[in-house]
């Protein structure tokens, strides 16, 4: 069964290294801000933040459902039904013709 | 098309043993292959004359398995990117990452593409590259030696087994195989750097944000992460520009494409970057790609379809067309500034551009709907990137059928 989580930004821990990225750029380009040391620390921000945002496009586009039915499409929560397959179950309930059966149709038909 | 595709690593252990006329290593050069299966199954379909009277024979023309190499120059991060979604959509199938493998591998793979992530060819990895103070976009940072003998190699056939980067981590991981695909997209910020690697390039891009549209983009981004501020994403694009500008700024001049992305002429002062303008650079004479262009080529054009016939909504739409020179090169120019709010006004714009290569009348819209919800959807990034993903679409068609006419002839006579 799937676990349903909390959507959240990013992973924590991806956020976290982010803003401890931008910690240590403060370190590193306290002493020279030209420096190798601080352009590779701003580097480094920039690439976790990709990373950051990478993982918050991944979380968005995780649909538990979606991906469940794109493995399994035969299972009872995947089936999909065109309108037709709807009128032909319908159109047999009517065959047998009750009462109670005409009112299910009409529902049926109504959406 | 490919008549047979056969690759290998190392050694073959198949069901087939192959026999060569000459002996070369594996055969992948001849210009045939002959395969003998043990099974008593009939062999392939084949360029004309591939199965004889023998119970098995396929013939392969080793032509056919050569991939073709796109190369693309993005600072964006990696086959994740919006242009490489709309270029594997071009050619159907979505693209994700090899199943089974590492979670952060950066490679794509889709039925005829694979995206490969240059980052993966990093010689230092995070840690490393803080301790010698250098940043990615440092050659020194990058093995170019591997990068160029592994896509030799998978043009040429052969599968590898490609390091990955891993960005979360920021370490090596261990290396995932790739299989020579149809089309072998590298993606990166040194595509062009190299000029062995540039050479193996069928085709390249180079996508060229500016810095007040990296800097209202980046903002977007990166203002909802904690730790981030105004000024340091404005620090950050500030800091790497140096090296930027040194190393991946130059690979512009070789690419057969650039995608130029600026902030729009059409609202004043507009720092947004959501309306945006953008320039198809095209460089003239490159073999199997003939430039897009509006009326007549060659020519000079203004175009604003809004009007009588089209009525937009502001700030509208502009186009413009004309040759031009870019770095030395002779280039022609599409220009399109603004943007497009509904489907009329896009089917309009597609039925007066030419040489798009599309397949059928309203296929660039199509593909532009179908990824409705990708950031660029409505203005000239988008535009521009699926009609290259259409051009690329077009040169290697003409590249396998021009591989498969020669070995054609031969297998006739």
């Amino acid at each position: 069964m799937q676990v349903m989580k909390p959507v959240r930004a990013a992973p924590d821990s991806i956020s976290e290294k982010v803003e401890k990225s931008v910690k240590e750029v403060q370190e590193a380009c306290s002493d020279d801000p030209v420096s190798g040391e601080c352009v590779a620390a701003w580097d480094e921000v920039k690439e976790l933040s990709a990373a950051a945002s990478h993982a918050r496009d991944k979380k968005k586009d995780n649909d538990p459902l979606e991906n469940y039915c794109k493995d399994n499409p035969k299972t009872d929560e995947c089936r999909t039904y065109d309108n037709g397959s709807i009128i032909y179950i319908m159109t047999s309930f009517f065959v047998f013709g009750d009462e109670k059966f005409g009112v299910v149709l009409k529902l049926f038909l109504s959406c | 098309m490919a008549v047979c595709s056969a690759y290998t690593t190392q050694s073959l252990n198949s069901t087939c043993s192959i026999s060569t006329p000459a002996k070369t290593h594996l055969g992948f050069h001849q210009k045939q292959v002959v395969f003998y299966r043990r099974s008593s199954k009939r062999g392939g379909s084949g360029s004309g004359s591939g199965s004889s009277s023998g119970p098995c024979v396929i013939t392969c023309s080793a032509g056919d398995s050569q991939t073709v190499v796109i190369g693309l120059a993005a600072d964006s991060g990696c086959g994740k990117s919006t242009f490489m979604r709309r270029l594997t959509s071009v050619f159907g199938g979505a693209a994700e990452p090899p199943k089974g493998g590492n979670p952060d591998s950066n490679t794509l793979i889709s039925d005829m593409t694979t995206v490969i992530c240059l980052d993966d060819y990093h010689s230092l990895d995070r840690t490393g590259r803080k301790e010698k103070g250098v940043t990615a976009l440092d050659p020194r940072a990058n093995d170019f030696d591997l990068m160029y003998e592994q896509v030799k190699a998978i043009k040429s056939g052969v599968a590898v087994d490609k390091p990955i980067y891993n960005h979360v981590t920021g370490l090596l991981d261990p290396p995932e195989l790739i299989k020579p695909p149809k089309i072998l997209v590298i993606e990166g910020l040194h595509p062009m750097f190299d000029e062995r690697v540039r050479d193996l390039l069928d085709f390249s891009i180079y996508l060229d944000i500016s810095n007040e549209v990296k800097f209202a983009w980046k903002i977007q981004r990166d203002m909802a992460e904690r730790g981030h501020s105004l000024e340091s994403i404005k620090a950050s694009i500030e800091a790497r520009k140096p090296d930027f500008d040194a190393y991946i700024d130059p690979q512009k001049k070789y690419a057969d494409a650039v995608i130029e992305v600026l902030p729009t002429e059409l609202i004043p002062d507009d720092n947004e970057g959501k309306v945006l303008r953008v320039r198809l650079i095209m460089k003239e004479g490159v073999k199997h790609f003939s430039p897009v262009y509006l009326f007549d080529e060659g020519s000079t054009i203004s175009w604003i379809p809004c009007g009588r016939k089209l009525t937009c909504s502001y700030p509208g739409i502009k186009f413009h067309y004309g040759p031009d020179t870019y770095f030395g090169n002779e280039v022609s120019i599409l220009e399109m500034d603004g943007q497009f709010d509904r489907l009329d006004e896009l089917i309009y714009v597609e039925s007066h551009l030419s040489n798009i290569s599309t397949k059928f009348y309203g296929e660039v819209t199509q593909q532009m709907l179908k990824h409705a919800d990708f950031p660029g959807s409505n203005n000239g990034t988008g535009l521009f990137q699926t009609i290259v993903g259409l051009k690329i679409r077009d040169l290697y068609e003409q590249i396998t059928s021009s591989k498969t006419a020669a070995p054609l002839e031969a297998t006739k006579a």
